[in-house]
């Protein structure tokens, strides 16, 4: 099991999401910004990949099409994570290839499950 | 005035001067005076031979030799130029001379006097008239004078005067012709003069002319200069203006990663337990935090509408527009609203006609326009109803939050909208908010191409309505929201038609422009302004095309996209290449694979998506 690739450029929440996810024992690399996360992306498959969609740099809707174009298919689940919780936003982050979605503000128990979930699909 | 003499010098060789008359004159009489000597010749031969036959006296030999020398010193002189009056003298009176003495030596008056005759006529073309009277007198006196020798002095008188009257009519003849001839100079002279007189004129105009020429290059001179200035002086505004945006980005990144920390800590104090080994936050704490969490929202508030206002009014905020289900957004609006009432006895509702075309509207800043009104409307209305009523006029959406608060003072609904000014500050404290809510709404609405107005009673209550463009297109539908996490059905749409294009342009109008196109189609666009950011975008992203404009401001188009091809990572991606028509070969030639004719259009970016995936694959 790789590690999950988080992107997100606010520090408090990445804080809240690195916190809950170690705690459930998984290894979560951070980057602030999309470009050297993207880099990271390359250099080592992650396993599941969190995407925030409000990047300074780059548009995180265009990073995650990049990344689903990259892998395909067999790779990583691709979640975004958006402060817009509307459904464009939504409808607009499954047009663009991801396979979950969370906004925020969002519970953290939750996020831990959906990582579960997405990781372990056959798994009750 | 030099004028008169730089038009000599203008007219030069072709000048005729009454000095160039005369000097053609003298060529003239010498001309005739050299023909008349050559035919004396000839004559004083015939003479000599006739002499010879004839066997006349020697005095007639004595005549020919007479002749002979007068011809000859009068060949002699005519080769001095300044003897020529000697020459024409000498063969007059010589004529006269010899003729005389014949004369004199034999008593023939008819023949003679008919010889006599010659120089008289000879004389009109090679002298003056009052110098042609004298040597008339002196071959008439001539003749007299040989005459009497022979006769008493009354007969010789009568037969001098009929040479005399031939004479006389002689001098008239030549006299009259040159007076013609004179005429006629006198005419060409003056026809010169004028025809000076007319290139003076021209001349002058000329140089007139050539002056208004050097005026006008020195005008352009120096509007060229300004242009160049205005062009200085623009880059100066446009790189402080900048300056200023990237200050102000940063800034928003400082002022809010602290902010996003308080707001967000102390909410998962207060909510998430989890996160600290699962212990509560004790009741004692919680207010003071809970506290603490609301200022630092409201602080969060205050900087995002601050920036929003600076963004707007810079021009830099952009609007990223989509059909948009009216009906869905005020609906979810009005559940957030909710939230906002706090107990109070007001009625939340939405009236809406049924078939509510969507407006071409960026939702987010809808929801932003909506929010604010509605939360306004609930804070300012104790008790009866706040509607948002969406009713259709023309080709617009009018959207009207409608209360029954307290009203609005006509002196304050002047200034309501006005940027920097607000409510009375009792108003503010009051009520809360940042204040600037009304102006970013006002701002937001007339960026999408409509306008926010107020219509307010003191005691009924106020109507802040909107307006909104209608489009054709069919939007997203949205669909209530279920607590925000989901996860996604398999996706079965074709991920590789959906392309990611990087789109390098310098003119932010341009961009936005072909943004909107692309965007339209279903693409994902990321665009810069810089050269140097598109080349770390490319080869950090490899999108699967590239929009790239020659025309960079500073840096040079041409060499970002000859650094394109020459980078392995990004050497394989199409490059559709922004250019004028001339440059087409260039972009060609250095690897793009289609271009753009300037000015852009959206179908033409379409179009030149279209080839250049077409070339590709």
């Amino acid at each position: 099991m790789s590690y999950i690739l988080l992107v997100e450029d606010n520090e408090a929440t990445a804080s809240i999401i690195i916190r809950a996810l170690s705690a459930a024992g998984y290894e979560v690399r951070h980057f602030l910004k999309g470009l050297p996360g993207i880099q990271e992306a390359r250099r080592e498959t992650p396993s599941l990949v969190l995407m925030d969609f409000d990047l300074p740099d780059v548009d995180g809707r265009t990073l995650v099409l990049q990344l689903k174009k990259r892998f395909g298919r067999a790779g990583p689940p691709i979640v975004a994570v958006t402060a817009r919780s509307d459904d464009i936003e939504r409808k607009l982050a499954q047009r663009f290839g991801a396979d979950a979605f969370v906004a925020k503000p969002f519970d953290p128990e939750q996020l831990v499950a959906l990582v579960a979930t997405l990781l372990h699909p056959t798994e009750p | 005035m030099d004028d008169a003499s730089s038009i000599r010098l203008h007219i030069g060789a072709t000048d005729i001067t009454p000095e160039d008359v005369a000097a053609y004159v003298r060529e003239q009489r010498a001309e005739h005076l050299q023909t008349m000597v050559l035919t004396g010749w000839l004559v004083l031969i015939y003479g000599l031979v006739s002499l010879l036959l004839l066997k006349l006296p020697f005095l007639y030999f004595i005549a020919v030799v007479m002749g002979a020398l007068v011809l000859g010193s009068t060949q002699v002189m005519l080769r001095n130029d300044h003897m020529l009056d000697g020459a024409v003298w000498t063969f007059l009176l010589g004529q006269i001379g010899v003729l005389g003495l014949l004369l004199w030596a034999d008593g023939d008056a008819t023949a003679i006097g008919f010889l006599m005759l010659i120089p008289m006529a000879l004389t009109g073309l090679l002298l003056k008239t009052d110098e042609h009277v004298i040597v008339a007198g002196l071959a008439v006196g001539a003749l007299f004078l040989g005459r009497l020798h022979h006769v008493h002095w009354l007969d010789a008188l009568g037969d001098v005067i009929l040479p005399a009257v031939v004479g006389s009519v002689l001098v008239l003849i030549s006299y009259l012709m040159s007076r013609r001839n004179l005429t006629l100079v006198e005419w060409s002279l003056f026809a010169q003069d004028k025809s000076e007189y007319r290139a003076e004129l021209f001349y002058r105009q000329q140089e007139e002319l050539r002056q208004t020429l050097r005026e006008l290059k020195i005008a352009n001179l120096k509007l060229e200069r300004l242009n160049a200035e205005l062009v200085e002086a623009r880059q100066v505004a446009e790189n402080a203006s900048q300056a200023k945006s990237v200050f102000l980005s940063n800034m928003s990144h400082e002022l809010r990663t602290p902010l996003s920390a308080i707001v967000g800590y102390t909410s998962s104090m207060l909510s998430v337990p989890m996160m600290y080994d699962n212990q509560e936050l004790p009741t004692v704490f919680r207010e003071d935090v809970e506290l603490v969490m609301q200022s630092g929202q409201y602080l969060s508030d205050l900087i995002n509408d601050m920036l929003d206002l600076s963004k707007i009014e810079a021009g830099k905020l952009e609007l990223y527009c989509a059909p948009v289900q009216l009906d869905e957004v005020i609906n979810s609006v009005l559940a957030t609203a909710r939230g906002l009432l706090k107990g109070k006895p007001l009625q939340l509702r939405a009236d809406l006609p049924e078939d509510l075309p969507p407006v071409w509207a960026d939702s987010t800043r809808v929801r932003q326009i909506l929010l604010n009104l509605i939360s306004n409307a609930v804070k300012f209305t104790e008790t009866g109803s706040v509607t948002v009523a969406v009713s259709v006029e023309g080709q617009m959406a009018r959207v009207a939050v409608i209360d029954t608060g307290i009203g609005i003072p006509p002196d304050a609904q002047a200034t309501i909208f006005d940027r920097y000014e607000q409510a009375a500050h009792d108003t503010q404290r009051q009520y809360g908010g940042t204040g600037l809510g009304l102006d970013i709404s006002k701002q937001l609405a007339i960026m999408h191409g409509g306008d926010l107005t107020l219509h307010s009673e003191v005691g009924k209550g106020s109507t802040f309505a909107f307006t909104l463009p209608l489009t054709t297109e069919t939007a997203i539908s949205a669909e209530p929201d279920p607590g925000g996490i989901a996860i996604f059905a398999p996706n079965s749409d074709d991920l590789e038609a959906i392309l990611t294009v990087l789109v390098i342009e310098d003119d932010s109008a341009t961009r936005a422009m072909i943004r909107r196109a692309l965007e339209e189609d279903g693409h994902a666009v990321i665009d810069t302004h810089s050269g140097a950011e598109g080349l770390a975008l490319a080869a950090g992203l490899v999108p699967d095309l590239i929009v790239l404009d020659v025309f960079l401001g500073d840096e040079d188009g041409w060499e970002v996209l000859a650094a394109l091809k020459a980078d392995a990572a990004t050497a394989t991606v199409p490059v559709v290449v922004c250019t004028v028509a001339e440059d087409r070969h260039r972009a060609l030639r250095l690897g793009a694979a289609c271009f753009l004719p300037k000015p852009v259009t959206p179908a033409a970016v379409r179009a030149g998506i279209h080839n250049a995936v077409r070339a590709h694959t």
